[in-house]
């Protein structure tokens, strides 16, 4: 409720992020043919009655794909992120934790993947391994969870050094509880954060991965799939091909990040206190009605006095 | 003041308003002056439409222009200078299509329609060879040579105008053989001599029936140098364009790195064509460009605009935007000779080696709808003979149990299967080319069609490296290959296969097809050989080892201005100099 409230388009962010996970798990029930269920007499057609969305150069229905897609933008999506999730916790914690030589090389380690591009890495990986979706949740989760790791060693070296967590040292409590009972809770709230910012980075990279013919192999219908290949070829004739599944992508991206971003204000505790970006728009317009009021109800009594 | 500027701005209003007025009149003089031209280009045309012009220019695009000849490595490859390699139209080759008598302008015979393999049978014209013999002991090609033929004057390298002779083959062929860039492809020969002025003996220790090609017009030794440019080549780099002599239509004039090549017309030229029972000398055109450019929107626009007349390979994706964007220009599609095939390993595959499940598989094909699909009015196969040659089999001609492979019947295949121990089917996985659309599309549809067999198809999309390594290992259940089907001795031959080419070792590992194919490339007559090829063929396409798809369209755009062409886009490997020379620009 307080989100509906306070962050309206977190609160549009979460639905879009809904409709991405219900259209994704009930793909099957929802779609109006198969995914790959070919309609040779129907090919290159344009919206239609009997196909909502119209159809791809081999007669697939593009609705029932782009409904299919989202199932594969979901499961790249929440998987990898999860993957890169648990890397950046385990490494940012023991290498901050550790310190030391071990800190410097885990640091250096984290340096040199960084100083790769990312879609190179990614695409030189997927060579040597091979296509597939588990193949890209395993390089999308693994390159994106070294990365991350750096913010959660910057936010565990400030709660290192708090005062609960030297006192349990100082009692003798083992290494891994204090990472596991101290540490970990005060750093839930950005792992959910660096989790909702995840999700849209990794379906925009599985669909760029794609795009390049290194993401999800055919006939699986990822949205980044379906605008390379034939819809780069029929981008003229039939616009539609490259025109939904572009449009998914960026209205789940927005959304996603929309709702990730609302999270973050509702939980960060630094937002805590004010209501966030959106939140401090309506509190600075419940500033300006009260100071509206204020001075209305000033000069009314100015007038009272002017009156008497 | 007020009033003033009031003044003024009227003042400027009227003339504005009569501007458009006074420019129409201006126009309308100079449309009385372009109706006077027209009327007298007109009653030219009327008197004789057909009568060829000379002068004028034509751009052209080869298939490397959008590649800058600036890196082209002269002491790497058998020619000395070209703009892209192939077209060179400053020089002669060997052997060529004779387009006046066999093509379309003549007998139509031959289309010469994505002919880098020429038929012998349609081969000669404006040439150097005008006749060859074979003799098998010892293993001697002789070529006679055409005379009359002159190499052009040229200042830069000191060289004064001087007939063509026999020794100018001679260095030409010992240089290009010899080039690193050809590999192994030469060692059926041992050397070139020359007895007299215009005749060449080559003698070879193997017979090979594709010599016409691979000496004559389809590599680049049969583009004929004379030592004088060959030897001032090297280390010159991108200035030796200046050192080129012409034996060709044409003489470079001049080379701009990343804008054009042009050359005029060479007026030393022995070559004539006969028209309406005229003889004239060509080349009709005074300047030919060759212009570079890279980008394929870029392309499109110049061909829109008229600054590029004619490009014979153009993507066939860019024939709906040419349309909208000029209606005045012909397209003409045409097919290109290169398939699309699903390689089954026949060998190693504990399902595929099994000729029924094979044959099964063939019949669960829909052809048609495939071939409708991925390239719309393609309907006969091209692989392993390209439709034209004259060792191909039309569907319509094959035997009965071919054909019957040709026609889709899902449940006969699903019969068959059965019948070969796999009522409900197996799994097989099919590598294709990740960024190959097509193989992705053809793909898609035959996991879809094979389902209904019971056959659970797997696509395995990777890059074209690691695709090839895979192809090479054999440890594949079905491949999808690329074949360039106009040469049929081609991708019929096991040379191919060890250049990593196409592969049919799985063939060749059958006796009966390796007798068949050690007899056809000995072959030395004509009709023997295409009997031969034409019969391989056959036995491949019946065996089911490959399920081949239509033949790719090409698109052939020019310009309606371009006259005397009938649609040839080559005489050889990627070779439009003939065409190039005949013909003509009409008024435009």
């Amino acid at each position: 409720m307080r989100m509906i409230k306070e962050q309206p388009l977190g609160t549009i962010g979460a639905i879009i992020t809904l409709i991405l996970l219900v259209t994704g798990i009930f793909a099957r029930w929802i779609a109006p043919f198969g995914m790959s269920d070919p309609h040779p007499l129907y090919a290159l057609q344009g919206p239609s009655f009997k196909f909502w969305l119209g159809t791809d150069n081999i007669g697939r229905d593009l609705l029932s794909r782009l409904i299919y897609g989202a199932r594969i933008s979901m499961i790249v999506g929440l998987t990898a992120s999860l993957l890169s999730v648990v890397i950046s916790v385990i490494l940012g914690i023991l290498s901050a934790y550790i310190g030391g030589a071990f800190d410097l090389i885990v640091q250096r380690f984290v340096d040199a993947v960084l100083s790769v591009p990312s879609l190179l890495l990614l695409m030189v990986v997927i060579s040597l391994i091979g296509t597939g979706m588990w193949q890209v949740i395993f390089c999308l989760g693994i390159s994106n969870g070294i990365g991350g790791s750096r913010m959660i060693r910057s936010l565990v070296i400030g709660i290192k050094s708090n005062l609960y967590v030297q006192a349990a040292v100082a009692i003798g409590a083992p290494t891994r509880k204090i990472m596991l009972h101290h540490i970990l809770p005060n750093i839930m709230a950005p792992i959910i954060i660096i989790f909702s910012m995840t999700v849209p980075s990794v379906i925009l990279a599985e669909a760029g991965l794609s795009f390049l013919g290194f993401g999800i192999p055919p006939p699986a219908p990822s949205w980044g799939g379906m605008l390379s290949g034939s819809a780069r070829k029929y981008m003229f004739k039939d616009p539609w091909m490259a025109l939904w599944p572009g449009l998914a992508l960026a209205i789940v991206v927005y959304g996603v990040n929309m709702f990730g971003d609302a999270l973050r204000d509702l939980l960060d505790p630094r937002l805590r206190g004010g209501a966030g970006r959106y939140g401090g728009i309506i509190r600075k317009r419940r500033i300006s009605k009260v100071i509206t009021q204020e001075n209305s109800n000033q000069s009314m009594a100015v007038n009272r006095e002017k009156e008497e | 003041m007020k009033s003033k500027i009031l003044l003024s701005g009227l003042v400027l209003l009227l003339m504005a308003s009569l501007a458009p007025a006074l420019s129409s009149c201006t126009s309308k003089t100079n449309t009385t002056a372009s109706s006077t031209t027209t009327v007298t280009s007109v009653s030219v045309t009327t008197t004789n439409p057909n009568a060829p012009v000379y002068g004028g220019t034509l751009t052209v695009m080869t298939d490397w222009g959008n590649t800058d000849p600036a890196g082209f490595d002269a002491d790497l490859s058998p020619a000395v200078w070209s703009t892209s390699v192939w077209d060179a139209p400053f020089l002669s080759w060997l052997l060529g299509g004779d387009i006046d008598t066999y093509g379309p302008r003549g007998t139509n015979a031959f289309a010469f329609q994505s002919a880098e393999y020429i038929p012998p049978q349609y081969l000669g014209g404006n040439d150097l060879v005008t006749s060859w013999s074979i003799s098998m002991s010892p293993i001697v090609i002789t070529l006679k040579l055409r005379s009359g033929v002159t190499w052009s004057a040229n200042s830069t390298i000191g060289m004064a105008s001087r007939p063509f002779t026999s020794a100018d083959v001679v260095y030409s062929l010992t240089r290009g053989f010899a080039a690193p860039i050809v590999g192994g492809t030469y060692s059926f020969v041992d050397s070139v001599t020359a007895p007299d002025s215009t005749t060449v003996n080559i003698n070879c220790n193997t017979f090979n029936a594709n010599w016409a090609y691979y000496i004559g017009y389809g590599y680049m030794p049969g583009m004929i140098t004379c030592p004088e440019s060959g030897n001032s080549t090297a280390g010159a780099g991108g200035e030796d364009w200046r050192n080129q002599s012409s034996d060709g239509p044409f003489i470079i004039s001049n080379y701009v790195s990343g804008s054009s090549v042009t050359y005029t017309a060479n007026p030393n030229y022995w070559g004539k064509s006969t028209i309406n029972g005229t003889s004239y000398k060509l080349p009709f055109v005074g300047t030919l460009v060759y212009p570079i450019i890279a980008d394929d929107s870029a392309l499109v626009a110049a061909l829109e605009t008229g600054k590029v007349d004619w490009n014979p390979s153009q993507p066939l994706s860019d024939s709906d935007s040419l349309k909208a964007g000029s209606s005045s220009l012909i397209q003409v599609k045409y097919l290109t000779g290169n398939s699309e095939a699903l390689k089954l390993n026949r060998l190693d595959n504990q399902y595929l080696k099994n000729e029924s499940v094979r044959r099964a598989l063939m019949m669960g094909t829909d052809l048609n709808t495939i071939n409708g699909l991925v390239w719309p009015g393609s309907t006969e196969p091209g692989f392993p003979i390209a439709q034209g040659n004259p060792a191909y089999t039309s569907i319509s001609q094959l035997p009965a149990s071919t054909a019957q492979l040709f026609t889709y019947n899902a449940t006969a295949a699903k019969q068959a299967l059965a019948a070969a121990g796999y009522p409900n089917g197996f799994s097989l996985t099919m590598t294709i080319q990740s960024t190959s659309t097509t193989d992705t599309d053809i793909a898609e549809l035959l996991v879809s069609e094979w389902a209904q067999l019971g056959v659970t198809l797997t696509i395995n999309s990777i890059d074209a490296t690691a695709k090839q390594t895979l192809d090479n290992s054999r440890k594949f259940d079905c491949i999808m290959e690329s074949f360039s089907c106009n040469n049929p001795i081609v991708p019929l031959s096991q040379v191919e296969s060890q250049a990593g080419i196409v592969n049919l070792d799985v063939y060749l590992a059958s006796e009966n097809f390796k007798t068949q194919y050690d007899k056809m490339v000995l072959d030395t007559d004509t009709a023997t050989l295409t009997a031969d090829e034409k019969s391989l063929a056959l036995a491949i396409l019946d065996d089911a080892g490959y399920i081949p798809f239509g033949d790719q369209m090409g698109l052939n755009v020019y310009q309606p201005w371009i006259k005397n062409y009938y649609n040839e886009t080559d005489t050889g490997y990627h070779n439009r100099v003939a065409m190039q020379a005949e013909m003509w620009i009409a008024a435009h």
